[in-house]
């Protein structure tokens, strides 16, 4: 903290200079941070021939330019090529970021609370299971993944990377889940039979309501991770219609031919506007969940 | 049903003995279905030539394996993996902890958290494209244009095109905002907890900033840096999305990670699918050993210090 309780410019250089390459170092990598995206967006309201000719000039008609742009984004009408329709991509996007949210959640508050509240045969061969799975990366098993799920017919439909997507997050979520209901107090659930509350009452009315805060920090993150993932996704949906955002993103880049900047541009601050809206809102509880579970872990 | 439940068990003791299976059910099911059931496969089918699905599963013990290895692109990728996995935690945790340590206690600690965060909401395929579009190799790229143009250099640079420095390019671009997203808010947070007398005996005692850093605040952080960096390493071996985003595997292959091999790998069948299995295998006993190694050092740094 720096004051300048009345010391001169010099005097103050001298305790505390170190202060003016640190300021300039924080601004320095802000600027290199932010620029790619300042890029980013005042390419999206060029011209492929404004974007060709001068990458940093700013546009003759800005908001004509955007809208044009946004447009074709939007519909995915490039020129005379149909790509998939942003619109569509978000629509994949966010039944894929939801449904195994919810899914996964459930199947997780369920699993650790009997695994943290309950004795029972077969527990330690579940954690063990629960480990073994987590050691070992994605790409060890992405191979007989497909194949499987191929002979499951679950390739090339939505609903067939519902489940995979509940499987991956599933371990990492349990053990949190775990983490949290060691910390539930006991008397609470042994007040439940004694009022008459059966396990399933138990269940909806006690300790959903007491885990939320948990169960919503697991759910932001996992959300933030299903919504931008793309190996699973991209190697399981060869549909067009059934891209999500991010492999639409992808696709960008195998059109090399002859490249519209101004689409590619466009989709990517389209992209990027979703993942924005989402980090304003829960911005608080993402750097704050953070802080409070790196302390215990 | 449900009243007739309560009525029969009036102490839960009978339905008390099943639910607990029935509470894992779900999450077991989906766990052992679409992971533990892939995994088993995927030992089990290394061992085999399988040209297709339906075809014949011929025995080939380990050839597969051995494949794997002679593949001339294979070493190479390990090896570019591990330059980066190792660059990019070194300089994360490194620059990091300068970074935090610069941040933890300014007036506008909460500003520097969010904006050093900004870089990681948006999805490292977004980013990685939005990359390789400001590189491009034409003049009309940002970074040629500014070489060009305004400093007057002749030729354009094919940054993502040249195999010999694509690498050392994806380095560059990871120093941006190095140390900072989670890093930061995790370092920043555990610096600050850090006691207030620890800081101010240190303070009396005479040390300067340097010492400060070295004596005290690192010290007191160790198990979260060793924590970190541990996560950060395997986080690194497995992602793949910003650098295939940015080149698809690179110009001739150059920025193949080994993550980045598996996945073009699983897309085609040209070496069978068994081919694909083994070479899953492989790279996860190697991040599996490669993680085994660096905790037992890291365990031995401990021991050693008390």
């Amino acid at each position: 903290m720096k004051k300048k309780n009345g010391l001169s410019f010099g005097e103050w250089l001298k305790r505390r200079w170190w202060v003016i390459p640190r300021e300039l170092y924080l601004w320095f990598n802000i600027f290199l941070m932010l620029f790619p995206l300042y890029f980013m967006v005042l390419s999206a309201t060029k011209t492929n021939s404004e974007y060709y000719n001068n990458a940093f000039a700013l546009p003759k008609d800005l908001w004509g330019t955007l809208v044009e742009n946004m447009t074709m984004a939007l519909t995915g009408l490039v020129g005379s090529i149909q790509y998939t329709s942003y619109w569509r991509m978000l629509f994949n996007t966010v039944f894929l970021a939801l449904v195994p949210l919810v899914i996964m959640v459930a199947a997780a508050l369920l699993a650790g609370y009997a695994m943290e509240t309950r004795s029972f045969r077969g527990k330690g061969a579940f954690t063990i299971f629960l480990l073994t799975i987590q050691t070992v990366p994605f790409f060890g098993y992405i191979m007989p993944l497909y194949l499987f799920v191929d002979k499951l017919g679950l390739t090339n439909k939505l609903w067939g990377v519902v489940p995979v997507y509940v499987a991956v997050a599933l371990p990492a979520t349990i053990v949190l889940m775990q983490g949290f209901f060691s910390s539930f107090p006991k008397e609470v659930e042994e007040a439940a039979p004694i009022d008459g509350c059966g396990e399933v009452k138990k269940m909806i009315h006690i300790i959903v309501p007491m885990a939320k805060g948990s169960i919503a920090a697991m759910a932001i993150t996992n959300f933030m991770g299903y919504w931008n993932e793309v190996s699973i996704s991209s190697l399981m949906l060869t549909d067009a219609r059934l891209r999500t955002i991010n492999i639409g993103v992808l696709m960008t880049n195998t059109q090399t031919g002859t490249m519209n900047y101004a689409y590619v541009f466009a989709l990517l601050v389209l992209s990027a506007i979703p993942n924005f809206i989402f980090f304003t809102i829960f911005q608080k509880k993402i750097i704050g969940g953070i802080s409070l579970g790196a302390v215990k872990g | 049903m449900r009243g007739k439940i309560e009525k029969r068990r009036p102490h839960g003791r009978w339905g008390r003995r099943l639910s607990p299976y029935l509470y894992i059910l779900p999450a077991t099911v989906f766990m052992f279905l679409f992971v533990g059931i892939p995994i088993l496969m995927s030992v089990y089918m290394s061992f085999f030539q399988i040209q297709s699905v339906n075809a014949q599963w011929i025995f080939t013990g380990f050839r597969n394996f051995l494949d794997v290895f002679r593949r001339n692109d294979f070493g190479p990728a390990m090896l570019r993996t591990l330059v980066l996995a190792l660059f990019s935690v070194a300089t994360t945790i490194g620059i990091g902890l300068l970074l935090a340590n610069m941040v933890a206690r300014h007036r506008w600690l909460n500003f520097y958290r969010y904006i050093f965060y900004v870089p990681t909401v948006v999805s490292g395929i977004t980013m990685g494209r939005l990359y390789s579009m400001m590189l491009m190799p034409s003049r009309s790229g940002l970074m040629n244009s500014l070489l060009c143009n305004v400093f007057g250099k002749e030729s354009p640079v094919n940054w993502l095109g040249d195999p010999k420095i694509t690498l050392y390019v994806i380095m560059g671009i990871g120093l941006i905002g190095v140390g900072g997203g989670m890093t930061l808010i995790l370092f920043t947070t555990v610096i600050n907890d850090i006691p207030r007398e620890l800081r101010e005996a240190a303070i009396l005692d005479g040390v300067n900033g340097c010492q400060m850093l070295t004596k005290v605040t690192v010290p007191m952080i160790r198990p979260v840096i060793s924590s970190w960096t541990m996560l950060s390493i395997i986080g690194s071996f497995k992602s793949f999305e910003f650098i295939y985003a940015l080149t698809g595997g690179g110009p001739a292959g150059s920025t193949r990670t080994v993550a980045i091999l598996l996945y073009e790998s699983s897309k085609s069948s040209t070496n069978g699918y068994g081919y694909s299995a083994a070479m899953g295998l492989l790279l996860t006993l190697f991040v599996s050993v490669f993680s085994l190694a660096y905790m037992r050092i890291s365990r031995f740094g401990k021991i050693d210090r008390e």
